[in-house]
């Protein structure tokens, strides 16, 4: 066979290249099938009506803070939080400028930038599409931080003795924390804290891919709202009012 | 006809040497004493807030991984080009290669929040293909290991082995640079992160700022030590310089338009130009200090062939990319992210405000700490191994 070096060397090298490749390609195809939920019988989901929120005293931070251990130190550089009310304001022309109240928690979305960029797998999307993380794989890189455009995501900057809750862990220093849609109260069949326990009953959870719960018929009649839409991250949080 | 170089340890047995490896001890120890401290006590230590999470640390991080790239790769020109006359280089090229990917990757494991962790990102179970980040452990692990053998070849005289090794390492060191680039690039949170152009920003700046430190260094050494050097290897770098600095600015340029046309990203990129530090880095730092000035004293007949004119260029590009490095990782997390656009937003968490970050004393001991560790192996490396020439000549057989 006419073959000479070069050309062998040549093919060589394109089929070890091709080989390396294809594994890569594959195992990256993999991670992209493992975005979970939408085949799942749960899809967990919160409506929150902003409607009924008239930014109280804020007392959702604080039932937040109570169930889940969240510290708070009184330094507005580094305390951490879960759910957070944000006073928003839209200047409209004609229109009287109305300040409103809307609670920013992470949103769970389908297609999570912080569990993309999690190098040790300790962000993960349960098989309900809770976001979790697992913060004794943490290494606190906080590159999640970064890559969340919710700024959902807490690290803990100093140790903290808060244990209101002992049905949850204490927080652990120098990992990265957020909400968890309050997955130990989910497993139990209860809401989260903060959906039991706001005054208003602005906020609603429930499983969206069940028709009769009233999240799905919340979000069937389309009067809500996700936040950031232009990311096609496809949030769980939904806001009607908005 | 065969030409050879001798390599010889230094002796290393001045007063002089002693006290600096003393002082430079010292101040490695406080960067173990600083990020320990650090570790136990929580970050709150430094000036890191939930809105900028990545600080000084990464600046000097990012540097260090590109400086690390140039020297290597002049350390590799004689190997992969057979550039004869750059065997001088060859060894203590890639031994400080080696130590600039060293110090990049102590600063990142003491900036981590739990350094105490960090095997857990080479766990089969835990690797991530999407992530960059879990992806650059290996490209980083495996170019130092790379980059060890080839030091170790080099050592040896084990010409084909070096000539392979310097080639994979080449190759991952291109792959270390854009992975390093990604980490940021592909960051969906942060506008003003978002650009394909940062990986090769990255690979360009890292060969020039290499380029530069490692002249730097090189001639620092030889000076240092008594010997001579030949002036035609400072020649060919200055116009690998001069090329490769002029390719910064255009890339930073087309980076910088992209995002002005863009109405999405024109916020970040006001609050860049607006006026403030960053318009002093860009304009200042980058462009004049660390792009025209060195170009111009690179090109002028007058300035261009005399070392300490090449030396001074090489140093103000080097502070022009530090300039750099601080416009990729800082503003992109002071500008708030506009979570509701079109409504002006409050919250005790800083919602739409635009923060700010100063290193606290525990940073600044850190980022001492690891350039002087740099400098310190650096030193002792010169009186452990055979690095350098016994003469910048090379003697015929």
């Amino acid at each position: 066979m006419g073959m000479d070096r070069r050309t062998f060397l040549k093919l060589g090298g394109a089929l070890a290249l091709g080989s390396l490749i294809t594994p890569g390609s594959q195992l990256l195809l993999a991670s992209q099938e493992n975005k979970t939920g939408n085949e799942s019988k749960t899809r967990w989901a919160m409506v929150v009506d902003l409607d009924k929120c008239s930014g109280c005293n804020k007392e959702c931070e604080e039932i937040c803070r109570d169930e889940n251990n969240v510290p708070h130190y009184g330094n507005e550089r580094y305390d951490a939080y879960w759910l957070r009310v944000a006073d928003v304001k839209q200047h409209l022309p004609g229109v009287e400028t109305r300040e409103r109240h809307i609670p920013l928690m992470c949103q769970h979305c389908d297609n999570p930038p912080c569990v993309h960029v999690c190098p040790t797998k300790a962000s993960f999307v349960r098989d309900d599409g809770i976001t979790l993380i697992d913060e004794h794989r943490c290494i606190g890189c906080r590159y999640c931080v970064i890559a969340c455009p919710y700024r959902a995501r807490s690290l803990i900057f100093r140790k903290s003795d808060k244990w209101t809750n002992e049905e949850v862990p204490k927080m652990m220093i120098g990992v990265v924390t957020k909400c968890s849609f309050c997955a130990h109260r989910v497993d139990k069949g209860q809401d989260p804290a903060c959906v039991e326990k706001c005054p208003y009953n602005g906020l609603i959870f429930g499983n969206m891919n069940d028709p009769n719960s009233e999240v799905a018929k919340i979000i069937a009649t389309k009067n809500t709202k996700i936040l950031r839409p232009e990311k096609h991250l496809g949030p769980k949080v939904f806001y009607k009012g908005l | 006809m065969a030409r050879k170089y001798y390599f010889a340890r230094i002796e290393g047995k001045t007063p002089k040497y002693y006290w600096t490896v003393g002082i430079l001890g010292a101040l490695v120890l406080g960067w173990l004493v600083a990020s320990y401290i650090r570790f136990v006590e929580g970050m709150y230590l430094t000036g890191m807030s939930h809105s900028v999470p990545w600080a000084g640390c990464k600046v000097l991080f990012v540097l260090f991984v590109g400086l690390s790239a140039g020297s290597f790769i002049l350390s590799a020109l004689a190997a992969i080009f057979k550039q004869k006359e750059y065997k001088v280089l060859s060894r203590v090229g890639g031994y400080v290669a080696i130590l600039f990917m060293l110090g990049a990757l102590a600063i990142l494991l003491t900036d981590e929040g739990r350094p105490d962790r960090v095997l857990l990102l080479f766990v089969p179970g835990n690797i991530n293909p999407r992530s960059m980040l879990s992806l650059n452990a290996f490209i980083y692990t495996s170019y130092i290991t790379c980059g060890i053998l080839y030091l170790w070849a080099q050592l040896r005289e084990k010409e084909k082995v070096a000539t392979a090794l310097g080639i994979v390492a080449t190759v991952l060191a291109v792959g270390v640079h854009s992975g390093t680039g990604f980490l940021f690039s592909i960051a969906n949170g942060r506008e003003a992160f978002f650009t394909p152009i940062t990986p090769i920003a990255f690979v360009v700046a890292a060969l020039s700022s290499g380029t530069g430190i490692a002249m730097i260094i090189l001639y620092t050494t030889f000076k240092l030590t008594k010997r001579t050097i030949d002036m035609k290897f400072f020649i060919q770098l200055r116009r690998i310089l001069t090329g490769l600095i002029f390719f910064v600015i255009y890339l930073m340029t087309i980076e910088h338009l992209t995002h002005l046309y863009v109405p999405e990203h024109q916020e970040a990129e006001f609050y860049i130009f607006g006026g403030g530090f960053f318009t002093w880095a860009f304009w200042g730092g980058l462009i004049g200090i660390g792009g025209l000035i060195p170009i111009i004293l690179l090109l002028n007949p007058a300035t261009r062939d005399k070392m300490k004119w090449i030396l001074t260029a090489s140093a103000l590009h080097v502070f022009g990319v530090l300039c750099e490095r601080m416009i990729i990782v800082l503003p992109g997390q002071f500008l708030p992210q506009p979570i509701m656009p079109g409504y002006e937003i409050g919250s005790a968490f800083r919602d739409g405000v635009i923060t700010n970050y100063l290193p606290s004393v525990a940073e600044w001991t850190q980022i001492v700490g690891v350039i002087a560790l740099v400098a310190l192996l650096y030193i002792l490396g010169l009186r452990m191994l055979p690095l350098l020439p016994v003469e910048g000549k090379y003697i015929k057989e």
